[in-house]
């Protein structure tokens, strides 16, 4: 069984195109310049509103943005993922404060102040949501706020609306699409850059890329060739 | 005694449950190849097939394969009380969920399958369906699945007949001709199989040896409908579930919105999804 993985006889344990958001520790996409605009601004304390199609790589760069401000474990967090759809009660943002404190604030029930909060799935917010995420940044217990959504156009209170800050991930360049893969799988010869720019021409949404990467590199590998050709991803991509 | 027992079978060659049988998969080779691999490399895969073309068979396959690593879970969604919250059932981490009849499973749950997916609880999902147009998926979910799709038609004749002759080993009581004309007669595996065991037993009935083309047309008629259970009574207090907007909820044991099923919260004058007023209910 383990002979049919061919990632595996390349010498790779994990899949290397794997398009989860949480693989690869959240170090690999080609939106250097956008993650670094947006650390600006959350370090700023500003509201920002991430958007993009899916598969553009809104949830990795959230990731990213988690690991970079992320504090140590001994004086709790300071900044507070949630995803919009993982319950379908409001928000309890006065729960989330408490339990980002560490023992002695959970334990007397006091919630934490100056907290970075990241909303990933945004356009699934309620209205008491949206009205009060704004209320808390205003009393100051959310420093910055940073709304994740697939639609740019979602419905937000006309205070919000006023002071946010929009950014929208789109598709990269060919460039960054061969960096994409050689940061995952570095300088293997399987792979020649010019065939990477082949199959990213065919489709440049970097999910949609990475899978094909992968069935291309898959279906070679299988086939028992030695490098991936140009017939691999005419038959793999018709 | 069942009609089995009596030609000197220990259970009903012919049992339908995939789930609870040792048979080899046959037929099924370049799928099973699929699933494994989109397994092992992380990914959703959906299976899309009529009842009875052997979607849960697959799976089985695939529980076999990995259930030395301890953290496959099945789940049928067609059994699956409506108002649940599948979050509850998928805190492990590194999981391989195997989710049968997705048709039956809210947005809701399939936008939680999808949060732990990328949280990496679930480290690969298998979806089965009927259909993939009757499925609540949300566009971020298909994006996920893309071109991971298996399409099961109906299985060949030649492995039809293999199956049978893995079910009753050397002991040929259904005649050639008789196998032949069921195949042509049964819309899918699960149904000829059906037919083969009925055969079977009224062979027993009759005290034959070989059961031939002509007794077929005693048969009574079949049909296989789509198992399911219950599911919209409420798990807690057995009330019938109602459906609110989007939601299934109970009215005993939810606080929810009457106008768009959003729940509130004691406190809550007003629906947080919806903004509608909200009226004290009379004690």
């Amino acid at each position: 069984m383990k002979k049919l993985v061919w990632y595996h006889e390349l010498g790779f344990f994990n899949n290397p195109f794997s398009t989860k958001p949480a693989a690869f520790h959240n170090e690999l996409m080609g939106y250097d310049q956008t993650t670094e605009e947006i650390s600006e601004k959350v370090a700023e304390s500003d509201i920002i509103l991430i958007s993009g199609e899916y598969g553009t790589g809104k949830t990795t760069v959230l990731k990213r943005l988690i690991s970079e401000f992320k504090g140590g474990t001994f004086k709790g967090k300071k900044v507070i993922y949630y995803n919009c759809n993982q319950s379908e009660k409001s928000i309890d943002y006065n729960r989330l404060l408490i339990n980002a404190g560490g023992f002695l604030r959970r334990l007397f029930r006091i919630r934490k102040r100056n907290m970075i909060i990241l909303l990933d799935e945004a356009q699934d917010m309620n209205r008491k949501d949206a009205e009060q995420v704004k209320n808390y940044y205003d009393e100051g217990f959310f420093k910055s706020v940073i709304l994740v959504s697939s639609n740019e156009n979602i419905k937000l209170t006309k205070e919000l609306e006023k002071s946010i800050n929009r950014f929208k991930l789109g598709n990269i360049s060919r460039e960054e699409a061969v960096e994409m893969i050689r940061k995952r799988i570095g300088s293997l010869r399987f792979i020649s850059d010019q065939n990477i720019i082949k199959i990213f021409n065919k489709n440049t949404n970097p999910r949609a890329f990475l899978k094909n990467s992968e069935n291309v590199c898959r279906y070679a590998f299988e086939n028992g060739d030695k490098e991936v050709a140009e017939k691999h991803i005419k038959k793999v991509l018709r | 005694m069942e009609w089995f027992e009596k030609i000197g079978f220990g259970e009903n060659p012919f049992k339908l449950e995939p789930l609870k049988t040792d048979y080899e998969l046959i037929g099924r080779e370049k799928e099973a190849k699929e699933i494994l691999y989109r397994i092992a490399s992380g990914s959703m895969l959906l299976i899309e097939g009529k009842t009875g073309t052997g979607k849960t068979a697959l799976l089985k396959y695939a529980i076999d394969n990995f259930k030395g690593e301890g953290k496959v879970i099945y789940i049928n969604a067609a059994r699956l009380n409506k108002r649940l919250n599948v979050s509850r059932l998928l805190k492990k981490k590194g999981m391989i969920l195997l989710m049968d009849n997705v048709q039956y499973l809210s947005k809701k749950n399939n936008e939680r399958i999808k949060y732990y997916y990328d949280e990496d609880n679930i480290k690969s999902v298998v979806f089965t369906t009927t259909g993939y147009s009757l499925v609540n998926f949300s566009n971020a979910i298909k994006d996920r699945i893309g071109r991971n799709i298996i399409k099961l038609k109906k299985l060949s004749k030649a492995n039809t007949l293999k199956i049978v002759k893995e079910r009753l080993g050397d002991r040929e009581i259904l005649s050639q001709g008789a196998l032949k004309q069921l195949y042509k007669d049964s819309g899918n595996i699960k149904e000829f199989l059906m037919n083969c065991g009925l055969l079977c037993r009224l062979l027993v009935k009759e005290g034959k040896e070989k059961a031939g083309k002509r007794d077929i047309k005693k048969l009574p008629k079949t049909e296989i409908e789509e198992e399911k259970e219950e599911t919209d009574i409420c798990s807690e207090c057995d009330e019938q579930l109602v459906k609110v907007g989007e939601y299934w909820r109970c009215k005993n044991c939810d606080q929810y919105c009457t106008i768009c099923g959003a729940l509130y919260d004691d406190e809550d004058r007003e629906c947080p999804e919806c903004g509608a007023e909200i009226k004290e209910e009379k004690e």
